[in-house]
This record gives C-alpha cells, sequence and structure tokens, in this order.
C-alpha cells in the first residue's frame, strides 16, 4: 500500500477477503488504511533478529480428546440459519468450475 | 524429442477413527446429507475444535509405517480460502512443522529398485461435499464430510513413469492398509491424490514447468492421467509451445484433462498458526510405543513368504494385497503347516471364487482355519486334490466344517485295503444274482456292484 | 433497598433472607430496564420468558436451601456470546438473524448455578472497537453522560451495570474491551488470565487474545461471577487445566501491606490526560498509605504493543471472520448468480466500516510478501512483550496503569478516525498480548464527572493478587462512588 498505486493494493487485498467494496468504499477504505498501515510501519525497524516469534500464547501442549464418537445434530437445527436450503442441503448459486 | 518425466504425488487418506478430526460426530460413508454434523464441524459462530488424539497417532504410525521421521514438536495451522465447501473458509492444517518427515518407499521398476522420497505427511481435515447434478441453478453443500480426519502425503519428485507412480501407490496404500490407519476405500474417496508432472527433453537438467491435477481417485486413473500428461506436455513442446503452470482437471471417464480456468489469488493461503489448538509434542518413549504398536508390514510379510516360506513373488504379492486376504493365509498356513500348499490353494482356488461371486477378501464365509484343516487332510491323502476343491467350492456355498462336507460327499480317500475287502466281499455275498449274471457276461451289472459298494463305503462314513 | 447501590454480595443476602424473592428482584430489573434502557439502550435483546423462568427456578433452590452464589441473581450477557435458542448477533448486520443451535460453556456453568438471564447486551460490531458506536443496531450511551460513549467494545455491558440494568454482565476483552467500558461507566472490569474462562461459545474475534471477563459494580461482585465461570473446558483446547485451592471472591480480603507494586513509565508520557494522571497519582498515595511499595520501572517494548496488537488480533479476526459468506447463517445477498458474487455482496453488505478495516488489515499483515514485515514480526513483539512482563513481576506482585488515556468521549467524535480509537487502546491491549490477568475499578472522576479507571495487572493465573490489591483500593474509594444521574 505504500507503492504508486494504493487502490490496487486494497482491491487486491479486498478481493482477497472476499468483500466486493464499490469504488467509494474502496476510496474511503484506502484513506483510512493508509493512516492504520503508517502506524503497523512503526514496528518494521525493530531489530528483532533473535527473538522467537510467540506462535501460541497459552504454552500448553497437547490438549487433545480422546476418540469417542457422540451424538450429531439434527439435520434440522444445522440448517435452521441458512436462508437458503433444499434437499437438506445448504443451497448456493450453481458452482461453475 | 525423447524427454523425461518429473512427477510429484501428494496422496490424500482419510483416517479410520471413529470420531471426527475436531468434534466428536461420527465417522462414516455417506449418510444423508447434513446428519453427520455440529455446530463445530459446520463453523458456527464461536465453536472451537478439539484435536483427536487418535487422529495424531495414527498420523505417526502412517508416518512409521512409511519411514518417516516424527516432529517431536509440531502444530496446526490455518490454511485460508473460500469455498463453500469449506464451512469456517479456512482448512486447519499443518505448514512448517508437519508430524512426519522424510521418509519413503522402495519400489520396483524395470531398471532395478528405486527409493522414492517421502517429504512429509501432515494431518488436515476433509471438507464437505458439493452436489451439483440435481438443480440448474444451484450446487449443494453437504457438510458429512467436513472434519473426517486426513493425512497428506507429499513426495519428492522422484517419480518419471505411470507405471512407478502406480506401484508406489499401490505400495502405500498398503502401508496404510497394514499399519490399520485407513481403510483406503478409494470409490468412496478415502484415497485420493494429486499430481504434479513436468517434462525435461532427455540429456537436460533444468526440471521443467509443471502442471497440477487434483483429486485423482483410483490408482489406474492416476496412472492414466499421467501418461495423459506426459504426452500432452510433449506434444505441445514438440510443436515449440511452452506449457503453462496450471491446474488441470482429469476426466477420467472422458480420458482427458482439462484446464481449470487459472483462479486468481489462488495461491495465497495466508497460513499462519492455528490460534485454537495448542501445539503437539511427542517423546521418544511415545513414539517408540506407537512403533510397537504397529502390526507387521506387508514388505516384513513379503519378505517372510518368500524367503521363509519359498513363495514365489507373485504370489506373495498377490496375497498381500488385501489385509484380510494376507490374515486369512496366515491362519490357513498356521493350521495346516502347508505355506506353498495354502498359497498355491488360495492364489488359485480362493481368488478365483472371490473374482467369480465379487466378493472381497473380508467376506469369505469361512476362517483360514478351516482351509487350514482342508489342506492338512490333502497333505496326509485322506482326500484327494480334486475333492478339497469340490470341497472348497461348497465351504463357499454354505460356510460349513470341511469334515462335515467331505462326510456328506463320500470324500474321503480309504487307505485301509481290508476295509474295502470286507465291502466287496459283503456285496458280492449279498447280490448272488447279480454276480452270476456278470459271471455269464452281462457287463452291465458290474456298474451295479460298483456303484453299490460306493455306497456302502459312504455309509459307513456317515455312522 | 436502592437497586442504584445493590451489589451482588447484598443481593444474595436478601435472597437468602427471604427479604426478596429471585421472582421479585428479576421483575425489579426488567421493570427498570423498561423505564431506563430507552435513554441507555444497553440491550440489544431482552430474554423476559427465560428470565422468569430462570428465576422461578432459582426460588426453588433458594427454597431448598441450596443456593450458591448466584443463585437468582440477574446477569446481562454481550451479545457475542452464544445462549441456545436466542439470537447472538454480534451488533452485525451480518448475524442479524442468528439463533444459536447452543450455549457458550461461560453461560452453561451461570446456569448451572441458577443465575437469571435478562438480555444480550450491546457491543462494537464484533466487539472490534472502544465506543459500541459501531454497533449495526443502536449507540449504547454512557449513564455519566448519555451525549457520550460508554466505552467499547463492551458497552452494552458496562452501561447496563452502571445504570444498575443487571446486577453483573459478562463481557468480552480482546484488547481492553472489558476495562475501557468499565473506567468510562465507572464501574469494575476485570479481564482474567488467557484459558481460565472457556471461550467455547464466544463468537471469536481474535482466538488468542479473547477472554470472557466479568463486569460488576465491586470487585468483590467480578470475583464472585470469575468464580462461576472459571474452570478448565474440554471443549476448548487452549482452556488451562488450573486448579484453584479456593477460590476468588473469598480472596479479596487481607490486606496490602508490603506489597509490591509496579508503575511502568511508559504509560506516564504524553497522552495520558492531565486530570487521569493526577487520578493516576492520587491512587498511588492511597496504596501507599495501605502499606503497598510502588515503584516504576521501565519497559520500553510497549511502545510496540498497539501496532503489534492491531496486526496479530487483525489476523486471527481476517480468518475467524470468513465464515460469514451468507452460506450457512447469516445475511445474504439477494439475487446473486455466482458463489463468488454471493459471498463478496454478503461480506460487504453485512459487515460495518471498522469490521472491514479489521479484515483488510489483518488479510495484508497475513498476504504473501508482507507475513514476515507484519505478522510474524507482531509474533516476535509478542515474545519480548511477554519478556518484559516477566521480568517485571519478578519484581513486583501487581503492575498499575491507568485503564485509558482519556475520560469517556462524545458520541460521534471519534467515529471517522480509526487511528485515535487504536492509539486509546494504549494501556490495555498489552496485558491481551501476554494473556495476563487485570482489573479495572474507578479511582475519581474528571472535572466533567466522566469516571476514571484504574487497572492493576497480575502474572499469569495471579488473579487473587489483582483481586486483593483492587479491593483494598476500592474500599479506600468507596466514599467517593458515584452513582449515575441516570
Amino acid at each position: 500500500m505504500t507503492n504508486s498505486e494504493p487502490n490496487d493494493y486494497i482491491k487486491y487485498i479486498a478481493n482477497l477477503a472476499k468483500l466486493s467494496l464499490d469504488d467509494n468504499e474502496i476510496q474511503s477504505l484506502a484513506d483510512d488504511m493508509r493512516d492504520i498501515i503508517g502506524l503497523m510501519d512503526t514496528i518494521k525497524n525493530i531489530d528483532t533478529e533473535h527473538i522467537d516469534a510467540t506462535e501460541h500464547i497459552s504454552r500448553v501442549t497437547n490438549n487433545m480428546r480422546e476418540d469417542n464418537p457422540g451424538d450429531s445434530f439434527e439435520t434440522e437445527k444445522i440448517l435452521s440459519n441458512s436462508k437458503k436450503t433444499m434437499e437438506n442441503c445448504f443451497a448456493i448459486p450453481k458452482m461453475i468450475e | 524429442m525423447k524427454y523425461i518425466p518429473t512427477i510429484g504425488l501428494e496422496i490424500h487418506s482419510e483416517l479410520s477413527t471413529k470420531s471426527k478430526i475436531f468434534c466428536d460426530c461420527p465417522v462414516s460413508f455417506g449418510g444423508e446429507p447434513n446428519t453427520r454434523c455440529c455446530p463445530v464441524c459446520t463453523g458456527m459462530p464461536g465453536t472451537l475444535p478439539v484435536l483427536n488424539k487418535q487422529a495424531v497417532e495414527y498420523t505417526v504410525m502412517a508416518g512409521l509405517a512409511l519411514n518417516c521421521k516424527i516432529n517431536e514438536f509440531s502444530k496446526m495451522d490455518r490454511k485460508n480460502y473460500f469455498y463453500p465447501d469449506l464451512p469456517k473458509a479456512y482448512q486447519i492444517s499443518q505448514f512448517d512443522l508437519p508430524i512426519c518427515k522424510d521418509g519413503g518407499l522402495t519400489i520396483n521398476t524395470p531398471d532395478g529398485e528405486k527409493f522414492i522420497r517421502i517429504e512429509r505427511i501432515h494431518l488436515e481435515e476433509d471438507a464437505g461435499k458439493l452436489l451439483h447434478d440435481s438443480y440448474d441453478r444451484y450446487s449443494l453443500a453437504d457438510y458429512n464430510r467436513c472434519g473426517v480426519p486426513l493425512i497428506e502425503i507429499v513426495t519428492k519428485p522422484d517419480l518419471s513413469s505411470a507405471e512407478e507412480a502406480r506401484e508406489f501407490v499401490e505400495k502405500v496404500r498398503l502401508m496404510l492398509l497394514y499399519s490399520g490407519v485407513s481403510d483406503c476405500r478409494m470409490e468412496e474417496g478415502s484415497l485420493r491424490a494429486d499430481v504434479n508432472v513436468s517434462i525435461r527433453p532427455v540429456g537436460t537438467d533444468e526440471l521443467g514447468t509443471r502442471t497440477e491435477m487434483k483429486n485423482i481417485n483410483s490408482i489406474k486413473a492416476i496412472a492414466r492421467a499421467i501418461d495423459y500428461e506426459i504426452n500432452r506436455q510433449s506434444e505441445l513442446l514438440d510443436e515449440g509451445k511452452k506449457i503453462i503452470q496450471e491446474t488441470r482437471r482429469w476426466d477420467d471417464s472422458k480420458g482427458e484433462s482439462k484446464s481449470l480456468r487459472s483462479k486468481e489469488n489462488a495461491h495465497d493461503y495466508r497460513y499462519f498458526p492455528e490460534p485454537d489448538i495448542v501445539p503437539v509434542s511427542f517423546t521418544r518413549e511415545d513414539i517408540d510405543k506407537l512403533r510397537k504398536s504397529l502390526p507387521e508390514l506387508p514388505n516384513k510379510r513379503f519378505e517372510r513368504y518368500t524367503k521363509d516360506y519359498g513363495i514365489n513373488e507373485a504370489d506373495a504379492n498377490l496375497l498381500l494385497t488385501s489385509v484380510s486376504l494376507s490374515d486369512f493365509f496366515e491362519a490357513t498356513v498356521a493350521e495346516s503347516g502347508n505355506p506353498k500348499t495354502a498359497a498355491n490353494f488360495i492364489v488359485v482356488e480362493v481368488l478365483r471364487r472371490l473374482n467369480d461371486s465379487c466378493i472381497s477378501p473380508e467376506d469369505i464365509p469361512f476362517d483360514g482355519k478351516l482351509l487350514g484343516r482342508l489342506i492338512k487332510m490333502m497333505d496326509s491323502d485322506e482326500i484327494t486334490s480334486n475333492n478339497a476343491k469340490k470341497v472348497l467350492a461348497e465351504m463357499f456355498e454354505t460356510g460349513k466344517e470341511p469334515e462335515a462336507i467331505i462326510a456328506e460327499k463320500g470324500y474321503k480317500v480309504i487307505n485301509d485295503t481290508s476295509e474295502v475287502e470286507n465291502t466287496v466281499k459283503e456285496i458280492l455275498s449279498n447280490n448272488e444274482k447279480a454276480v452270476a449274471e456278470y459271471l455269464e457276461g452281462k457287463e452291465k451289472t458290474f456298474g451295479f456292484l460298483y456303484g453299490a459298494m460306493f455306497k456302502s463305503i459312504g455309509r459307513e462314513r456317515q455312522s | 433497598m436502592d437497586i442504584t447501590r445493590l451489589t451482588i454480595k447484598e443481593a444474595r443476602g436478601l435472597l437468602d433472607n427471604k427479604e426478596i424473592s429471585a421472582v421479585e428482584l428479576t421483575r425489579m430489573y426488567l421493570d427498570r430496564i423498561n423505564i431506563i434502557d430507552g435513554k441507555v439502550e444497553s440491550y440489544l435483546s431482552v430474554t423476559e420468558d427465560m428470565a422468569l423462568e430462570n428465576a422461578q427456578q432459582a426460588q426453588n433452590i433458594i427454597d431448598s436451601g441450596k443456593s450458591s452464589m448466584l443463585t437468582g441473581i440477574p446477569l446481562s450477557i454481550k451479545d457475542n456470546i452464544c445462549i441456545e435458542g436466542t439470537k447472538t448477533t454480534c451488533a452485525s448486520k451480518i448475524l442479524e438473524d442468528f439463533v444459536s443451535p447452543y450455549t457458550a460453556t461461560a453461560v452453561n456453568r451461570l446456569l448451572t448455578d441458577n443465575a437469571v438471564i435478562l438480555g444480550k447486551t450491546n457491543l462494537d460490531e464484533f466487539a472490534m472497537g472502544g465506543s459500541t458506536e459501531n454497533s449495526a443496531f443502536k449507540t449504547t450511551k454512557n449513564p455519566f453522560d448519555v451525549a457520550r460513549v460508554p466505552g467499547g467494545s463492551s458497552g452494552g455491558s458496562a452501561a447496563c451495570v452502571s445504570a444498575s440494568l443487571a446486577l453483573g454482565s459478562l463481557g468480552s476483552d480482546t484488547g481492553g474491551s472489558v476495562r475501557q467500558p468499565a473506567s468510562f461507566c465507572g464501574v469494575v472490569g476485570m479481564k482474567p488470565t488467557y484459558g481460565l474462562v472457556s471461550r467455547y461459545g464466544l463468537v471469536a474475534f481474535a482466538s488468542s487474545f479473547d477472554q470472557i471477563g466479568p463486569i460488576a459494580k465491586t470487585v468483590e461482585d467480578c470475583a464472585i461471577i470469575l468464580d462461576s465461570i472459571c474452570g478448565n473446558d474440554p471443549k476448548d483446547a487452549t482452556s488451562l487445566k488450573y486448579e484453584n485451592d479456593s477460590n476468588y471472591s473469598s480472596s479479596v480480603s487481607g490486606d496490602i501491606k508490603g506489597l509490591k507494586i509496579g508503575l511502568p513509565k511508559e504509560y506516564l508520557t504524553e497522552g495520558l490526560n492531565a486530570e487521569i494522571k493526577d487520578s493516576l497519582y492520587k491512587s498511588i498515595d492511597n496504596l501507599e498509605s495501605m502499606g503497598a511499595k510502588i515503584e516504576e520501572f521501565s519497559m520500553p517494548v510497549l511502545k510496540h504493543a498497539v501496532p503489534a496488537y492491531y496486526l496479530m488480533s487483525s489476523a486471527e479476526a481476517s480468518s475467524n471472520l470468513s465464515r460469514y459468506d451468507g452460506v450457512k447463517y447469516g445475511y445474504r445477498a439477494d439475487n446473486c448468480k455466482s458463489f463468488n458474487e454471493l459471498i463478496g455482496k454478503s461480506r460487504a453488505e453485512g459487515f460495518g466500516k471498522e469490521v472491514k478495516r479489521r479484515i483488510l488489515l489483518g488479510t495484508y499483515a497475513l498476504a504473501s510478501g508482507y507475513y514476515d514485515a507484519y505478522y510474524k514480526k507482531a509474533l516476535k513483539l509478542r515474545t519480548l512483550i511477554s519478556n518484559g512482563f516477566n521480568e517485571a513481576f519478578s519484581k513486583y506482585d501487581v503492575v498499575l496503569h491507568p485503564t485509558a488515556p482519556e475520560t469517556a468521549f462524545k458520541i460521534g467524535q471519534n467515529t471517522n478516525n480509526p487511528l485515535t480509537m487504536y492509539l486509546a487502546d494504549i494501556y490495555t491491549v498489552a496485558v491481551n498480548i501476554a494473556g495476563l490477568p487485570s482489573i479495572s475499578v474507578p479511582c475519581g472522576y474528571d472535572s466533567k464527572g466522566l469516571p476514571i479507571g484504574l487497572s492493576f495487572t497480575g502474572k499469569p493465573l495471579g488473579e487473587k493478587e489483582i483481586f486483593r490489591a483492587a479491593a483494598n483500593f476500592e474500599a479506600e474509594f468507596a466514599d467517593k462512588f458515584r452513582v449515575p444521574a441516570i
């Protein structure tokens, strides 16, 4: 977003995040993002070369479950929040591959 | 021009756990749509995944069977992409610290043995199924398969023909089957492969541009798809054209592959450590324990069959094509003490019957022990090999014990001549009239006397 | 009985002594919500039927003499925590109609203790924000001044407790979302150690930061709620297997003579409002007079906490919020011809602007080519910040700091200035980065009469120390405690 075509990058990111934004929204978000990325850039030059990344905060390992099957939910309950279902499935516009 | 193909595989295999990888929904093939689902595997807001320990252990066992090193510390990562079969819009998988790495298997090629390296095996969740055929304007999403545990076995690009790939996948499949971690039912999609193919002219070192074919779900199709792709690429290069790096879809019924429109952003998966699942760590002891729990693998059995039992390699391979068949053979040998005859009988007679009646080895209606007893009787000349085959046929039909069938049919070979003599004498004295007629030259009556004798011996066997 | 000063502890006494029934107490709150919440707009939904049913059941328990601390106590729940059969909207258009098919573990534990659930409270959409203005449905007002924000993102929870529309509330705290609104609304808000309270059923914003925490009028009330909701949950793999040897509510007693308190210098620099600074120093004087030893220390890496927090939390959020695609639940754009159109439009129309900013930022931070410079770098800062706190806790029992650099601001004042909002999280986010427990208690009022909050932060699982320190401080402050005029 620091390059000469900032909105192109916003468009790329928005597309990656599946947000269909119109031009006005792109413009206004691009303005916000410039400031925000500017704040984020303040950490870029900190020397962290010999620092390990903290990938998990909980500091425990192996918290697993035993392989005991239980009951599934009623199909009706699984589908109940969907705006479009057919034949006990979630319905979406036809996928063309 | 002549080209050398370079082939790499990513083999996906569903694990045989009883419940899904992150929730306790039962795992089983098929079922009415969305009946094996819960808020966790359908990605409802607020739900969290909890890793199935058995799935992790099966992955370790698969790794050990395939000669991999086990990472003592591994973690799950999120692979982010949007597709309607993936309810969370990310797949929980493993990125930089897979459970297994650096393994491989030796395969046989026309040029001798060849070691195919396995780069890694990681654990991940399966996606749901999309149904496209019911409606013109809609696709339907069924999430029953969401969260079924999968391993992905990634090879180095060490394969150089469709035949090698076929051989390798077949070997991997057997290893997974024998280690008990997967049932590898390809027709149910529980074993499927992505295939990467590139070619380069003979005499050059630089690898060509590769293409990928995803989700091929039979071993034959894998081989066909590779051959097709090698030919396609060769023709392009022969015509001086370039190969485009792309994902193609193999249509096995048409025997051709088609380019999938290259999806923009398709490859920016934005992997990052899965914050909802804590890392997995193993001690040496954990790994040793799992190693010890591995059943005898097919390569060991092969060695035993060929070296100790003296069975030829072709037969040994046939016996090993299924765990059930191999176990059946083991039981037969244990009972009969005659591995060669057992192998011969199974490879010829049992397999023929299985093929004829389209049943799989696990559905043989009797125990290998019973065949062992039959072979033992054959070995001690209590029954002829011809009759033994008939008994076997009957065992397939009725599941009865061989002794019962032999008795019923009177197949027993009588070695005690005095018994036969006594019977003959008895028949002759009971049928004086017929004897007299025979002696007068009526040859037909011999048949009558002969039949009566066998009837008598048969009856005696029954009592 | 003065409902505006009633605490959980006192209500417990009234219920157990049969001076009031659980149903009467619940009705009192429901009536008060009817009359006053129109002004505060703290609730998104009031679950009256369920509340009365809970209350009746609670009364049966009380009558049988088996009540626990929360039996019959009316509470509210932030609307990003699921209760089966009721709406959980996260104050987002994209979940406007979502009815949860299951109940969050923390709520289940409250229900097991027969607490009464009055309803679901307003928040910034998906808990992203510090003013509750990012709600798609309503703007909650600060009970101390209805022209001002209640803080956020648990602004509905803090405002409803402040306005005595519930005796306590469950909020969620990802970067200060319980503590900052508590400080804006003059109540107590507590963020537990990461993993102490199950996140199962809390709609994820940033999984490695989110914790459910209590908001109540007193430190002891917060401890009482925490006693009910804490503890290992097999449904949350990040939940700790920590066995508490005594309950938190009993840890509020005891003095703080000799308690070593550290004050990070980096939190006292420019940006901190003078009146708040004043109030902080007065509080320090009070704590010293109680026998605590207070010392300034330096932890330079704290300066980077805000960008590190926003990179990591937004990265996680961008992934957590990907599931809202219009297929399985939630808002679905009309007349879409393809899946891509459906998902793109549903998300663009369903999410508000701040959520989009975070999704964009998080997607950017994880995108190929940027991961190392942003996300990975932030993870390394996470290590440095955790190490910094470890070092501080080798010297101090508790770290003291302001909760927010400003008191409640005017509604609309910062709506178009996301950067100002982000920077205002300076004192709260480091706690979440390191997974520490922290509690904000009222410590004074500015010249406009707006509450100021003071935070006590503890080492991992150091809840008891911070409860005790905060309770001692609170006892000293009790005379000055004000009830909002709403």
